[in-house]
């Protein structure tokens, strides 16, 4: 009697085992593809952020050259046209053919104007030339002096980097003109082993980075170059000037 | 092999008994069951399960028990508290229970690392040898530990367990010739191709 319920125990204890570990087993791959499930949503939340983020990016450049075309058609296209007016209506062939000059001068202008309308310059443009346009439109103002230094090889990026990118100099250029008032503002572009690098650099007034700021701007464009896999990084204190590190890991 | 061998040539039994232990020669070759089947055989298991791991902490926790295994086992066989020439259940003990841990610490990685989220586990062939290198182990721990009783008063159901034990190592064996013929960790879908 003993010795049978020994072996009905035995027996229990066998399939009790076998079944515990099945459900094991099973409870584990019902884990993992619940995991998997997951991982996929957060995937999916993720990608519908960056794609998100890359919409107001090229929403927001194409506002900026909205304003710059209106700017342009006022500032410059506008004088063009209204002193072409003036040398075309004078009676001396000489002012005459200077009209006709000025018009071929507007329709060049015109073109250049009408390429930046659609995003399709951002594909054609490297970040060396747009860092340079950039610097070379403050330096136009008279506003401060500018330098641009680039070291290594030409930078190749994809369309979606080089939006962040071009957006993210934009920014920060504003903001030096905005807030640090300084004589020198100057763009360095590096590219080594480790991956690349942008340092914008400014002598204005700076500012403590330990008191959070009132706006989200720091926070968007460190968001931003999140997205494409970069760091945004900041250093300044009051009266010694900005430097912002734009860096993308290999 | 070697234990077959070692039955007939009971001349070279002998001599290894009497070179490893002090006691009288009665003709078995437990010594070498305890040395290979019970501590060997867990090294390139546990290496093995190793491989499949992706996440270094579990890794090391795996090696470490290894370790802590090998040195155990060592110290209670030199010490003589687990006689090489006899049965050693100490030994067997930890042995089956280290196989245990090393299939529990992959299923653990299975569902915490972030590279096993891109793969199928079912078709995942490691996770089946894993599988059922733990039943296996699950299984033979218990004839183990029920050995003195069911050896002596239940051949049947032992043998019942040796069997369930045995078959379970040959589908071990065919997931690695799986693997071998697969040429690959995964069993992929095959497409028709006009």
């Amino acid at each position: 009697m003993e010795e049978e319920s020994q072996i009905v125990f035995i027996l229990f204890a066998g399939a009790f085992l076998a079944a515990l570990m099945a459900t094991f087993v099973v409870a584990m791959v019902i884990l993992h593809r619940q995991r998997q499930v997951q991982n996929k949503q957060k995937m999916e939340q993720l990608q519908l952020e960056h794609e998100r983020t890359l919409l107001n990016i090229e929403n927001e450049i194409q506002q900026e050259t909205m304003s710059h075309i209106g700017r342009e058609l006022h500032d410059n296209i506008g004088q063009l046209l209204s002193l072409s007016k003036l040398y075309l209506g004078s009676s001396k062939p000489e002012k005459q053919a200077e009209g006709r000059e000025l018009i071929t001068k507007v329709i060049s202008e015109v073109r250049g104007l009408s390429k930046t309308l659609n995003l399709d310059w951002v594909e054609s443009i490297s970040i060396r030339e747009f860092a340079k346009q950039q610097l070379d439109r403050i330096q136009a103002t008279g506003f401060c002096q500018t330098e641009l230094d680039q070291e290594g090889d030409p930078w190749e990026l994809e369309k979606n980097q080089k939006l962040v990118f071009i957006r993210v100099i934009q920014e920060c250029l504003n903001n030096a003109i905005k807030h640090a008032t300084p004589d020198k503002v100057s763009i360095q572009i590096i590219k080594n082993e480790s991956g690349r690098l942008i340092i914008i650099l400014d002598d204005g007034k700076g500012f403590d980075t330990t008191i959070p700021s009132k706006g989200s701007g720091m926070t968007n464009l460190k968001k931003r170059m999140e997205t494409i896999g970069g760091e945004f990084l900041i250093h300044s204190s009051p009266g010694n000037g900005t430097e912002i590190k734009l860096l993308l890991p290999n | 092999m070697m234990a077959i061998y070692l039955v007939v040539n009971k001349e070279l039994n002998k001599k290894i008994h009497e070179l490893i232990s002090d006691s009288d020669f009665m003709g078995h070759n437990t010594w070498l069951y305890n040395v290979f089947n019970y501590q060997l055989s867990k090294i390139p298991l546990i290496l093995w399960v190793n491989c499949f791991l992706s996440n270094i902490k579990i890794r090391k926790i795996n090696l470490s028990l290894l370790g802590i295994f090998i040195f155990a086992a060592q110290v209670l066989t030199l010490s003589k508290i687990q006689e090489i020439s006899g049965f050693q259940p100490l030994n067997y003990l930890m042995s089956h229970i280290l196989g245990i841990i090393a299939c529990g610490l992959f299923f653990v990685d299975l569902i915490s690392s972030e590279k096993s989220l891109e793969i199928n586990p079912l078709r995942f062939i490691p996770f089946w040898f894993i599988t059922l290198t733990l039943f296996q182990q699950v299984i033979v721990f218990l004839a183990e530990m029920s050995n003195d009783y069911l050896a002596f008063n239940e051949v049947t159901l032992y043998f019942f367990f040796n069997y369930i034990s045995m078959i379970l190592y040959v589908l071990m064996f065919a997931t690695i010739v799986v693997l071998f013929i697969n040429q690959g960790l995964f069993i992929e879908k095959k497409v028709k191709t006009a």
